[in-house]
């Protein structure tokens, strides 16, 4: 999985690109929490070229929402499509995700 | 490619494959990925879903002793059936059926893998104290 990562007007915008596994959803949750403790508390995750998340993808997305409520920010998901937008609908997380 | 089975029946295609690690299975995705796009393509990415959630549940939840465990998948599609088994030799696990929808666990980061299995195939059985899982999808209405 590719990860790029910019910061725009004081929002982390995370673009993904392909499978997001167990593998990856470590590393997106150290890259991310990294930014948190940079002092950021908004996040855009762009999950428009991702083609596939697996259960620990959805735990790692549903941590940092957790976190970022906690420090009084937000995460926002954008660009779900075809199974991960399935994904999210058969565990219900798109009524807790704000989806951009 | 059809050929027989013991019992006589008439098979379309199998694919097994072996993962000592989860780095192994990390590079055998692709090639589950292809392989399930050959022996089912009607439903291919429903059953990569459900078996990358399997062997997940077996390398962090069954195995706990890292050390000469494998986990082995075979893949088994006649006309009417397609059967997945996932078997490992390590300590095994008591799966939990936790509805992940519901109110009390949607925040949960962790507890969704079974349930996502259920949704895309029509059967699934643990044995063997979680070191087998055995799934089924019905392909009576399939066009192949």
């Amino acid at each position: 999985m590719k990860v790029n990562i910019t910061v725009r007007d004081n929002k982390v915008v995370i673009k993904l690109e392909g499978s997001l596994y167990v593998e990856d959803a470590l590393l997106l949750r150290t890259k991310a929490l990294s930014y948190f403790q940079a002092g950021h508390n908004n996040f855009l995750i762009d999950l428009s070229q991702v083609d596939y998340i697996d259960s620990s993808g959805l735990g790692a997305l549903v941590a940092l929402q957790k976190r970022a409520l906690e420090h009084h920010g937000a995460l926002q998901l954008h660009g779900l499509t075809g199974v991960v937008q399935e994904l999210f609908e058969l565990t219900r997380l798109n009524k807790i995700f704000e989806i951009v | 490619m059809a050929f027989k089975n013991k019992e006589g029946l008439l098979l379309i295609d199998k694919f097994n494959c072996d993962c000592a690690s989860l780095e192994e299975f990390r590079l055998a995705r692709e090639a589950i990925r292809e392989n399930l796009n050959k022996i089912c393509p009607e439903y291919s990415m429903q059953l990569f879903v459900a078996i990358n959630e399997a062997v997940n549940n077996a390398f962090f939840h069954g195995i706990n002793d890292h050390k000469g465990t494998q986990v082995t998948i075979d893949i088994i599609r006649n006309k009417q059936d397609l059967c997945i088994e996932i078997k490992h030799n390590g300590e095994g696990f008591t799966p939990e059926y936790i509805d992940c929808t519901a109110t009390s666990e949607v925040y949960n980061d962790s507890g969704r893998g079974i349930d996502i299995i259920r949704h895309y195939v029509d059967s699934l059985e643990f044995s063997a104290c979680g070191r087998e899982v055995t799934m089924h999808k019905n392909l009576k209405n399939s066009s192949m």
